[in-house]
């Protein structure tokens, strides 16, 4: 039943298992920090990440790909980005659990379809520099 | 009054803090970290993630992070006229600014050759303001004399050269030389120090280079803090 999820999500449920059918998703994952912020989550096994490394590990992906330095203003901008858009998107469609008073996040029960997905996604992302 | 030496002492007091954060595989830069007496912590990054790279904190905060292979040019600096910026990476300018006011010790030559380009190239853009250089001894500027001639002559830049006068550099218009006296005490502690201080000639772009010759090669720091700069400049004048 692939419209099930969909379904759920507008009669006001989390929508614990976001499907690979579920337009919401695409437009999720069409940005790249969205994108890599979800890889790290799905492969990190140490459970919840803090806000703090997390914009860490993203301004050294930004510093990395561009071989410049990332300033202190442009960390600024990247957390800002994250706990006013990203984040809270990630959270509504049910990737992710966050918690902004304490600043961390977790990644949810993820579709394998959906983790795998993403994993291409990032994957892909890195083999296109390269 | 401000000494080369106190100043190297008040920026080695502020606290910097350095993560290196990688995979399993160690990085060349925590042998070169170890090398030059510069302490670090050592973070995972997740399977998948970005290439290495490094956090600096500075008193506490975010300073800059800078990808690993960046910082290559540390270890085998390209040297380049000034003004010749050709097949320069980004990375060099960033690495200046990230490891701003960081003390170094054990340095060579060539990483410091670097930085002086990095400080000449910003002095010859600007193309105004006051540039002071210690060469520690004139016999050592000598290898340099084209360099300061284009300098001089393509620009409006005050240029004075401090040493120990072991040497007769020629006339250049725009440069002034001011022998020192050799020897351990007094004036000619100068002799120790390679340094260069440009004022940014009112356009903001202040640098300097502060590094003591020691047995083992160099300890020092660069900046582009415009205090400390016209420190530097301050306490080579004094001499």
């Amino acid at each position: 039943m692939p419209t099930e999820s969909a379904d759920k999500r507008q009669g006001g449920q989390a929508s614990e298992h976001v499907t690979l059918a579920d337009d919401e998703l695409y437009r999720a994952l069409a940005s790249t920090q969205r994108r890599r912020l979800l890889h790290l989550l799905l492969v990190s096994d140490a459970g919840a990440m803090s806000v703090d490394k997390l914009v860490t590990l993203l301004s050294g992906w930004t510093a990395t790909d561009s071989g410049a330095a990332v300033s202190p203003d442009e960390h600024a901008r990247t957390r800002i980005a994250l706990t006013h858009v990203h984040l809270p998107r990630l959270e509504k469609l049910g990737l992710i659990e966050y918690d902004p008073d304490g600043g961390t996040v977790d990644v949810a029960t993820v579709d394998p379809a959906v983790a795998t997905l993403i994993e291409r996604s990032v994957g892909g992302d890195r083999s296109a520099r390269q | 009054m401000t000494t080369l030496g106190s100043l190297l002492t008040a920026v080695e007091r502020r606290e910097h803090a350095f993560t290196i954060f990688r995979g399993e595989e160690p990085t060349e830069v925590e042998a070169l970290f170890d090398r030059h007496g510069i302490a670090f912590d050592v973070q995972p990054i997740p399977a998948g993630g970005p290439d290495p790279f490094v956090l600096v904190e500075t008193d506490g905060e975010f300073a800059g992070v800078l990808g690993v292979a960046e910082l290559e040019w540390l270890l085998d600096p390209p040297i380049v006229p000034p003004g010749d910026r050709d097949g320069i990476s980004a990375g060099y300018r960033a690495v200046f600014d990230v490891f701003d006011q960081t003390v170094f010790t054990a340095l060579r030559r060539r990483p410091l050759l670097a930085v002086s380009r990095e400080i000449e190239d910003r002095a010859y853009r600007v193309g105004l303001g006051t540039l002071r250089v210690s060469f520690q001894t004139f016999s050592t500027f000598r290898s340099q004399v084209d360099v300061y001639r284009t300098l001089a002559t393509e620009t409006g830049l005050d240029i004075h050269i401090y040493g120990v006068d072991d040497w007769e550099p020629p006339a250049i218009p725009g440069v002034t030389y001011h022998a020192v006296e050799g020897g351990a005490s007094g004036a000619g502690r100068l002799e120790r120090y390679w340094v260069l201080a440009f004022d940014g000639g009112g356009e903001g772009q202040s640098c300097g280079l502060v590094a003591e010759e020691t047995v083992d090669g160099y300890t020092g720091f660069w900046t582009s803090e415009a205090d400390i700069v016209e420190d530097i400049a301050a306490a080579l004048t004094s001499t």
